[in-house]
């Protein structure tokens, strides 16, 4: 079950959602992310874009986070910018310090892993991430345009 | 995400064509399927990728685990018809050093053939 819950009023405009990390919440959620996006007037190309960093983030946090995690999403948008805030009750994990992959010789030497992370440094601008109250906090920022 | 399957003569490569987003719930939609239909006749396999708007890691593990038992199998697996953010993915990945990509149906059909 995913929560939406509306910005303060005297914050700028964002948007807002907690769920725990599921396949199906996180679809549910990037449904209502893609909403709220497009009636901000976001265009295809930079949605996809953040759906793309904000899946692979969010499939980092199952994949180390080991159980159910609590996940919180923000997003502010900026003239030229989208900014992603991703929060998660997890152990200890930066994305930021993880290795480049390997890049495989053959199909026999493919392994899954690392190609999300790859993936968010490819297509946001820039990735922060800290460690806060025992939670993981990543932001991305991401072409507008 | 939506996949359909051309129907093929005895033996010719058969084409699959994926429609919508290839991210986590596009997968749980339609690997199953699109592993049975890859791996199953001992056929090439063309995959239309020209209606996917959106590919994330998940997507690109399925392609990767089918191309490895395609490869296997000796069968050829090519994919065609990339888009845009698609492209761009596939690109970043490098997903070309392991898997045959082409822009249009003909040069996939030409990898078949050849």
């Amino acid at each position: 079950m995913v929560a939406a819950q509306a910005a303060a009023p005297a914050a700028p405009p964002g948007f807002q959602l907690a769920w725990q990390a599921s396949h199906a919440s996180l679809a549910d959620a990037q449904g209502r992310i893609e909403h709220h996006l497009r009636a901000q007037g976001v265009g295809d190309k930079p949605l996809r874009r953040l759906l793309l960093v904000v899946e692979e983030a969010v499939m980092n946090i199952e994949m180390h986070g080991g159980g159910s995690r609590q996940v919180r999403l923000a997003i502010a948008l900026q003239p030229d910018e989208i900014v992603v805030t991703i929060e998660d009750d997890g152990p200890c994990f930066d994305p930021c310090a993880a290795p480049q992959p390997t890049r495989p010789d053959s199909l026999s030497e493919a392994r899954p892993g690392g190609l999300g992370v790859h993936l968010m440094r490819t297509f946001a601008r820039a990735m922060h991430h800290e460690r806060r109250d025992g939670r993981n906090i990543l932001t991305l920022a991401l072409a507008r345009q | 995400m939506e996949m359909s399957v051309t129907p093929a003569e005895a033996g010719a490569a058969i084409k699959l064509a994926l429609v919508g987003r290839l991210d986590t719930a596009g997968v749980d939609a339609v690997e199953t399927r699109f592993a049975a239909s890859t791996a199953s006749g001992g056929r090439d396999v063309l995959v239309d990728l020209s209606g996917v708007d959106l590919v994330t890691s998940m997507g690109l593990r399925m392609l990767i685990n089918s191309a490895r038992t395609m490869s296997q199998r000796k069968q050829k697996l090519v994919l065609f018809g990339a888009r845009e953010l698609v492209a761009e993915v596939l690109d970043a990945a490098a997903l070309d050093t392991l898997i045959a990509i082409v822009p249009s149906e003909a040069e996939a059909r030409a990898i078949i053939a050849g």
